[in-house]
């Protein structure tokens, strides 16, 4: 049957020659029939590691998913569901609140729902038994994420259920529409509490958990609501004031006023972060919040925190910012680069392999440099936008950043050159890992015209950027030791130190979650995500073509005939861009461990030395 | 979409053995007790494991505020593609990487114990994370680690904890009981 599929798909002229491919190998064959066997929804492993392994070897080469015809009748498929299933695996596995919420949503809320095939959606509690299967120590965290009904929290369920919601109903609703409800009647309550005395609210003995619950909701829609943060910020300080009037701590005799007002302070903070655990255990609330302080530990300075406590910065100007740009890169008479960021970054392996990138032209000119300082938002390093051509924006915060450690003014930075070639170093991983997509974008672009669209980031990307950076830092940080070190950012240092002691491989592990991307951007690229992307619409009336010409081809007009061989041009063109988008991973993975192995042959203390070995 | 997946055929693979509870077992590689509640993943790389020659699996446990806790076990085959030998790896992860150390990283002595029945070199060491990841405004978090290299006569086996320094004496005796109950299948 297999084959008499393969022969009849020769008919159709120009379309996909399954039958002219070489024989596919008994290996690759039980590579696609155990890669089937997981997705199989007879046998129901859904295994996502298996998928990972399977969305990666079935892309390894190039006329696999051809040759893969002829042992199953749709490999694309396989492929597609695999790829649905890793996915799911790296949501549920690795994010948490709107960000595993709406990341489920782009997942299970669309029409063309391939989870939702394997009977994972698109409810997200279809959900629930692969999680508590796969990833049993995610269970908790999905569930509150999805605000299922059991997860709400006792105040939530009781409110809701004088509106007339229950359990079935509540779970009837898609992700988007709780998280709709639960923020709107955040704020509502949130105002509510806000007006009453805070002596009322002495009486309440879940004043916390109601309150840390609401917080949460608060900010659970994307993007949340105007005066979110605003009640965000009162319920805290309400919380702290409420703590306060509860209890007069027992002062040391002779204790001044101020010290007075401080030790009533931590008393209160002691007290409410207490309490704030013990909801935590009941499960009220999600594993990790901003304030929570077990054993000490100060979370980290959120998107949320830094609206909260906005640190002081003075801008740099952008008078300034352009003149800093200039002296960094400008292009000489010879067509090449030169300037300080030039110098610094030539002479090591990734700074040469950039130069080299930019000093040898092109036919398109894209891979001319357009860099500048711009200002852009806390926490963001640099960025490539993936316009016609590629620019590149190195934050004007980092220049801030650079001045302030060293107690100078932005503005002095232009009037001593020692001071801007410090910045240059400062800088220079960033520029690195912003050329490095710059690269991307270009050479794939070329390779792949119809699928660079620039909207479409990926892991794999990020891995390449961040490893090409790390190697450039960890080759700086041999030459010039610890007095670089100290010059540069602790991230960019951290990051080499990653490389140096674990390869590219320990990168990949650290950056799948890092806030600065949001969850859509981490796909790993496969084709079928981009079948997937290419609209529903397209997706289906492709498939009702593949089976019309499979069951009735004669029947086809020659309309049809066109339709179905632009889908599968498209469909062979996607699987080749996401091909080369992993094998260029790989390839670029090959590369900068051997460059590591380069650095660690030729420092004395890391050069592999006889191994005794045990009796 | 549904007739076509209905299609497939059933392929029926031998079953692998399944693994006693509570324990994992990587295929020719180790066996070692799985901390109860954790869960179990595979590293993530553009390269197959039979390329790279290093063969693992990640434990991590319950999040808390600080994070989670991880143990990791690597068998490191002859010729992978991270660490030619034991000693190398002992070096790079026990003092700062060309003694570079701008963040007052802290490192314990190389002494000697034991991974199950088997000799291993340990040694624990405090290190920064700066998170989030990536961004520009992140706070420095105290990292506690552990490692155990165990050489063996082909490559070698590091079992590996990795945890929020807030929650190292927490989850330790997980680690513990891991390293007690560790195996290689190469020897």
């Amino acid at each position: 049957m297999l084959l008499k599929l393969a022969l009849s798909l020769l008919l159709l002229p120009g379309l996909a020659l399954a039958a002219e491919a070489p024989p596919i190998t008994e290996e690759e064959a039980q590579l696609v029939m155990d890669c089937q066997r997981n997705i199989d929804t007879r046998v129901r492993i859904f295994s996502p590691e298996k998928a990972q392994d399977c969305v990666r070897d079935l892309n390894a080469k190039e006329d696999l998913m051809e040759r893969a015809a002829q042992v199953n009748e749709v490999p694309g498929l396989v492929l597609i569901y695999n790829n649905s299933l890793v996915s799911l695996g790296k949501i549920c596995g690795k994010y948490k609140e709107s960000d595993l919420g709406y990341a489920l949503v782009r997942e299970l809320e669309v029409k063309d729902c391939y989870p939702c095939l394997l009977g994972l959606g698109p409810r997200p509690e279809k959900l629930f038994g692969w999680v508590d299967n796969h990833l049993p120590d995610r269970g908790v965290t999905v569930r509150r994420s999805l605000r299922t009904w059991t997860s709400l929290g006792e105040a939530r369920r009781r409110a809701f259920q004088a509106e007339g919601l229950d359990e079935a109903s509540w779970n009837a609703k898609d992700i988007r529409a709780r998280y709709e409800k639960l923020s709107a009647s955040a704020l509502k309550d949130s105002e509510a509490l806000l007006a009453a005395g805070k002596k009322a609210l002495l009486k309440n003995p879940d004043l916390v958990a109601v309150i840390e619950e609401l917080k949460q909701d608060l900010i659970i829609k994307d993007p949340p609501p105007g005066k979110a943060y605003e009640y965000y910020r009162k319920l805290n300080k309400l919380m702290l004031d409420v703590e306060l009037l509860r209890a007069e701590p027992a002062l040391p005799p002779g204790v001044s006023g101020a010290e007075k007002k401080d030790l009533q302070l931590k008393a209160a903070n002691d007290r409410l972060n207490a309490a704030r655990g013990a909801a935590a255990q009941k499960g009220f609330l999600d594993q990790t919040f901003d304030n929570y302080v077990p054993g000490g530990y100060t979370p980290p300075p959120t998107m949320l925190q830094r609206i909260l406590h906005p640190r002081k910065y003075k801008p740099v100007d952008n008078d300034a910012a352009a003149k800093i740009s200039a002296k960094m890169f400008s292009y000489g008479e010879d067509g090449k680069l030169k300037g300080h960021l030039a110098r610094e970054i030539s002479g090591t392996k990734a700074g040469d392999e950039t130069l080299a990138f930019y000093n040898t032209p092109r036919a398109d000119g894209r891979n001319k440099l357009d860099f500048a300082f711009e200002r852009n938002k806390p926490g963001n390093f640099g960025t490539c936008y993936y316009r016609d051509p590629p620019y590149i924006r190195v934050n004007t915060r980092m220049i801030e950043d650079y001045a302030r450690q060293r107690g100078v003014a932005p503005a002095d930075i232009l009037k001593d050159e020692k001071l801007m070639q410090g910045l240059a170093s400062y800088i220079a991983p960033t520029f690195v890992h912003e050329a490095a997509h710059h690269k991307q974008e270009v050479e794939e672009r070329t390779l792949h015209p119809r699928f660079n669209d620039g909207k479409h980031r990926t892991i794999e990307r990020e891995v390449e950027a961040f490893g090409v950076g790390a190697a450039f830092t960890a080759e700086k940080m041999q030459k010039g030791g610890q007095a670089y070190a100290k010059n540069s950012h602790p991230h960019a240092v951290r990051d080499a130190e990653i490389y140096l002691e674990d390869g590219v491989e320990a990168l990949r592990a650290r950056k799948h979650t890092y806030d600065g991307y949001r969850v859509k951007d981490h796909t790993d690229e496969t084709a079928s995500a981009r079948i997937l992307a290419s609209g529903s619409a397209g997706a289906r009336e492709a498939a009702a073509l593949k089976a019309k010409y499979k069951d009735d081809p004669d029947s086809m007009t020659a309309q049809e005939r066109v339709k179905l061989k632009e889908y599968l041009d498209y469909e062979r063109a996607s699987f080749a861009a996401a091909r080369y988008r992993l094998q260029r991973a790989a390839e670029a993975q090959r590369k900068l461990d051997e460059w590591r192995e380069g650095l660690l042959d030729a420092d004395s203390e890391t050069s592999p030395s006889e191994v005794p070995r045990p009796k | 979409m549904r007739t076509l997946f209905c299609l497939f055929s059933l392929f029926l693979s031998g079953a692998a053995a399944a693994d006693a509870p509570g324990r994992f077992t990587k295929q020719g590689c180790f066996t070692v007790a799985t901390p109860a509640g954790w869960a179990a993943s595979l590293p993530s790389s553009a390269l197959s494991e039979k390329e790279r020659k290093i063969y693992g699996v990640e434990f991590t446990g319950p999040s808390a505020a600080a994070g989670a806790p991880k143990i990791t076990v690597n068998y490191y085959a002859p010729g992978n593609k991270l660490h030619k030998t034991p000693q190398r790896y002992i070096k790079l992860h026990s003092k700062p990487p060309f003694g570079v150390n701008a963040d007052k990283k802290e490192y314990g002595p190389v002494t000697n114990g034991l991974a199950g029945n088997y000799h291993a070199k340990v040694f624990d060491r405090k290190v920064f994370e700066y998170v989030p990841a990536g961004s520009m405004d992140a706070a420095k978090v105290a990292v506690y680690e552990r490692f155990a290299v165990v050489p063996v006569k082909q490559g070698f086996y590091v079992l590996r904890y990795t945890v929020p320094e807030a929650l190292a004496k927490e989850h330790l005796k997980a680690y513990e009981a891991s390293l007690a109950s560790f195996k290689p299948l190469i020897k």
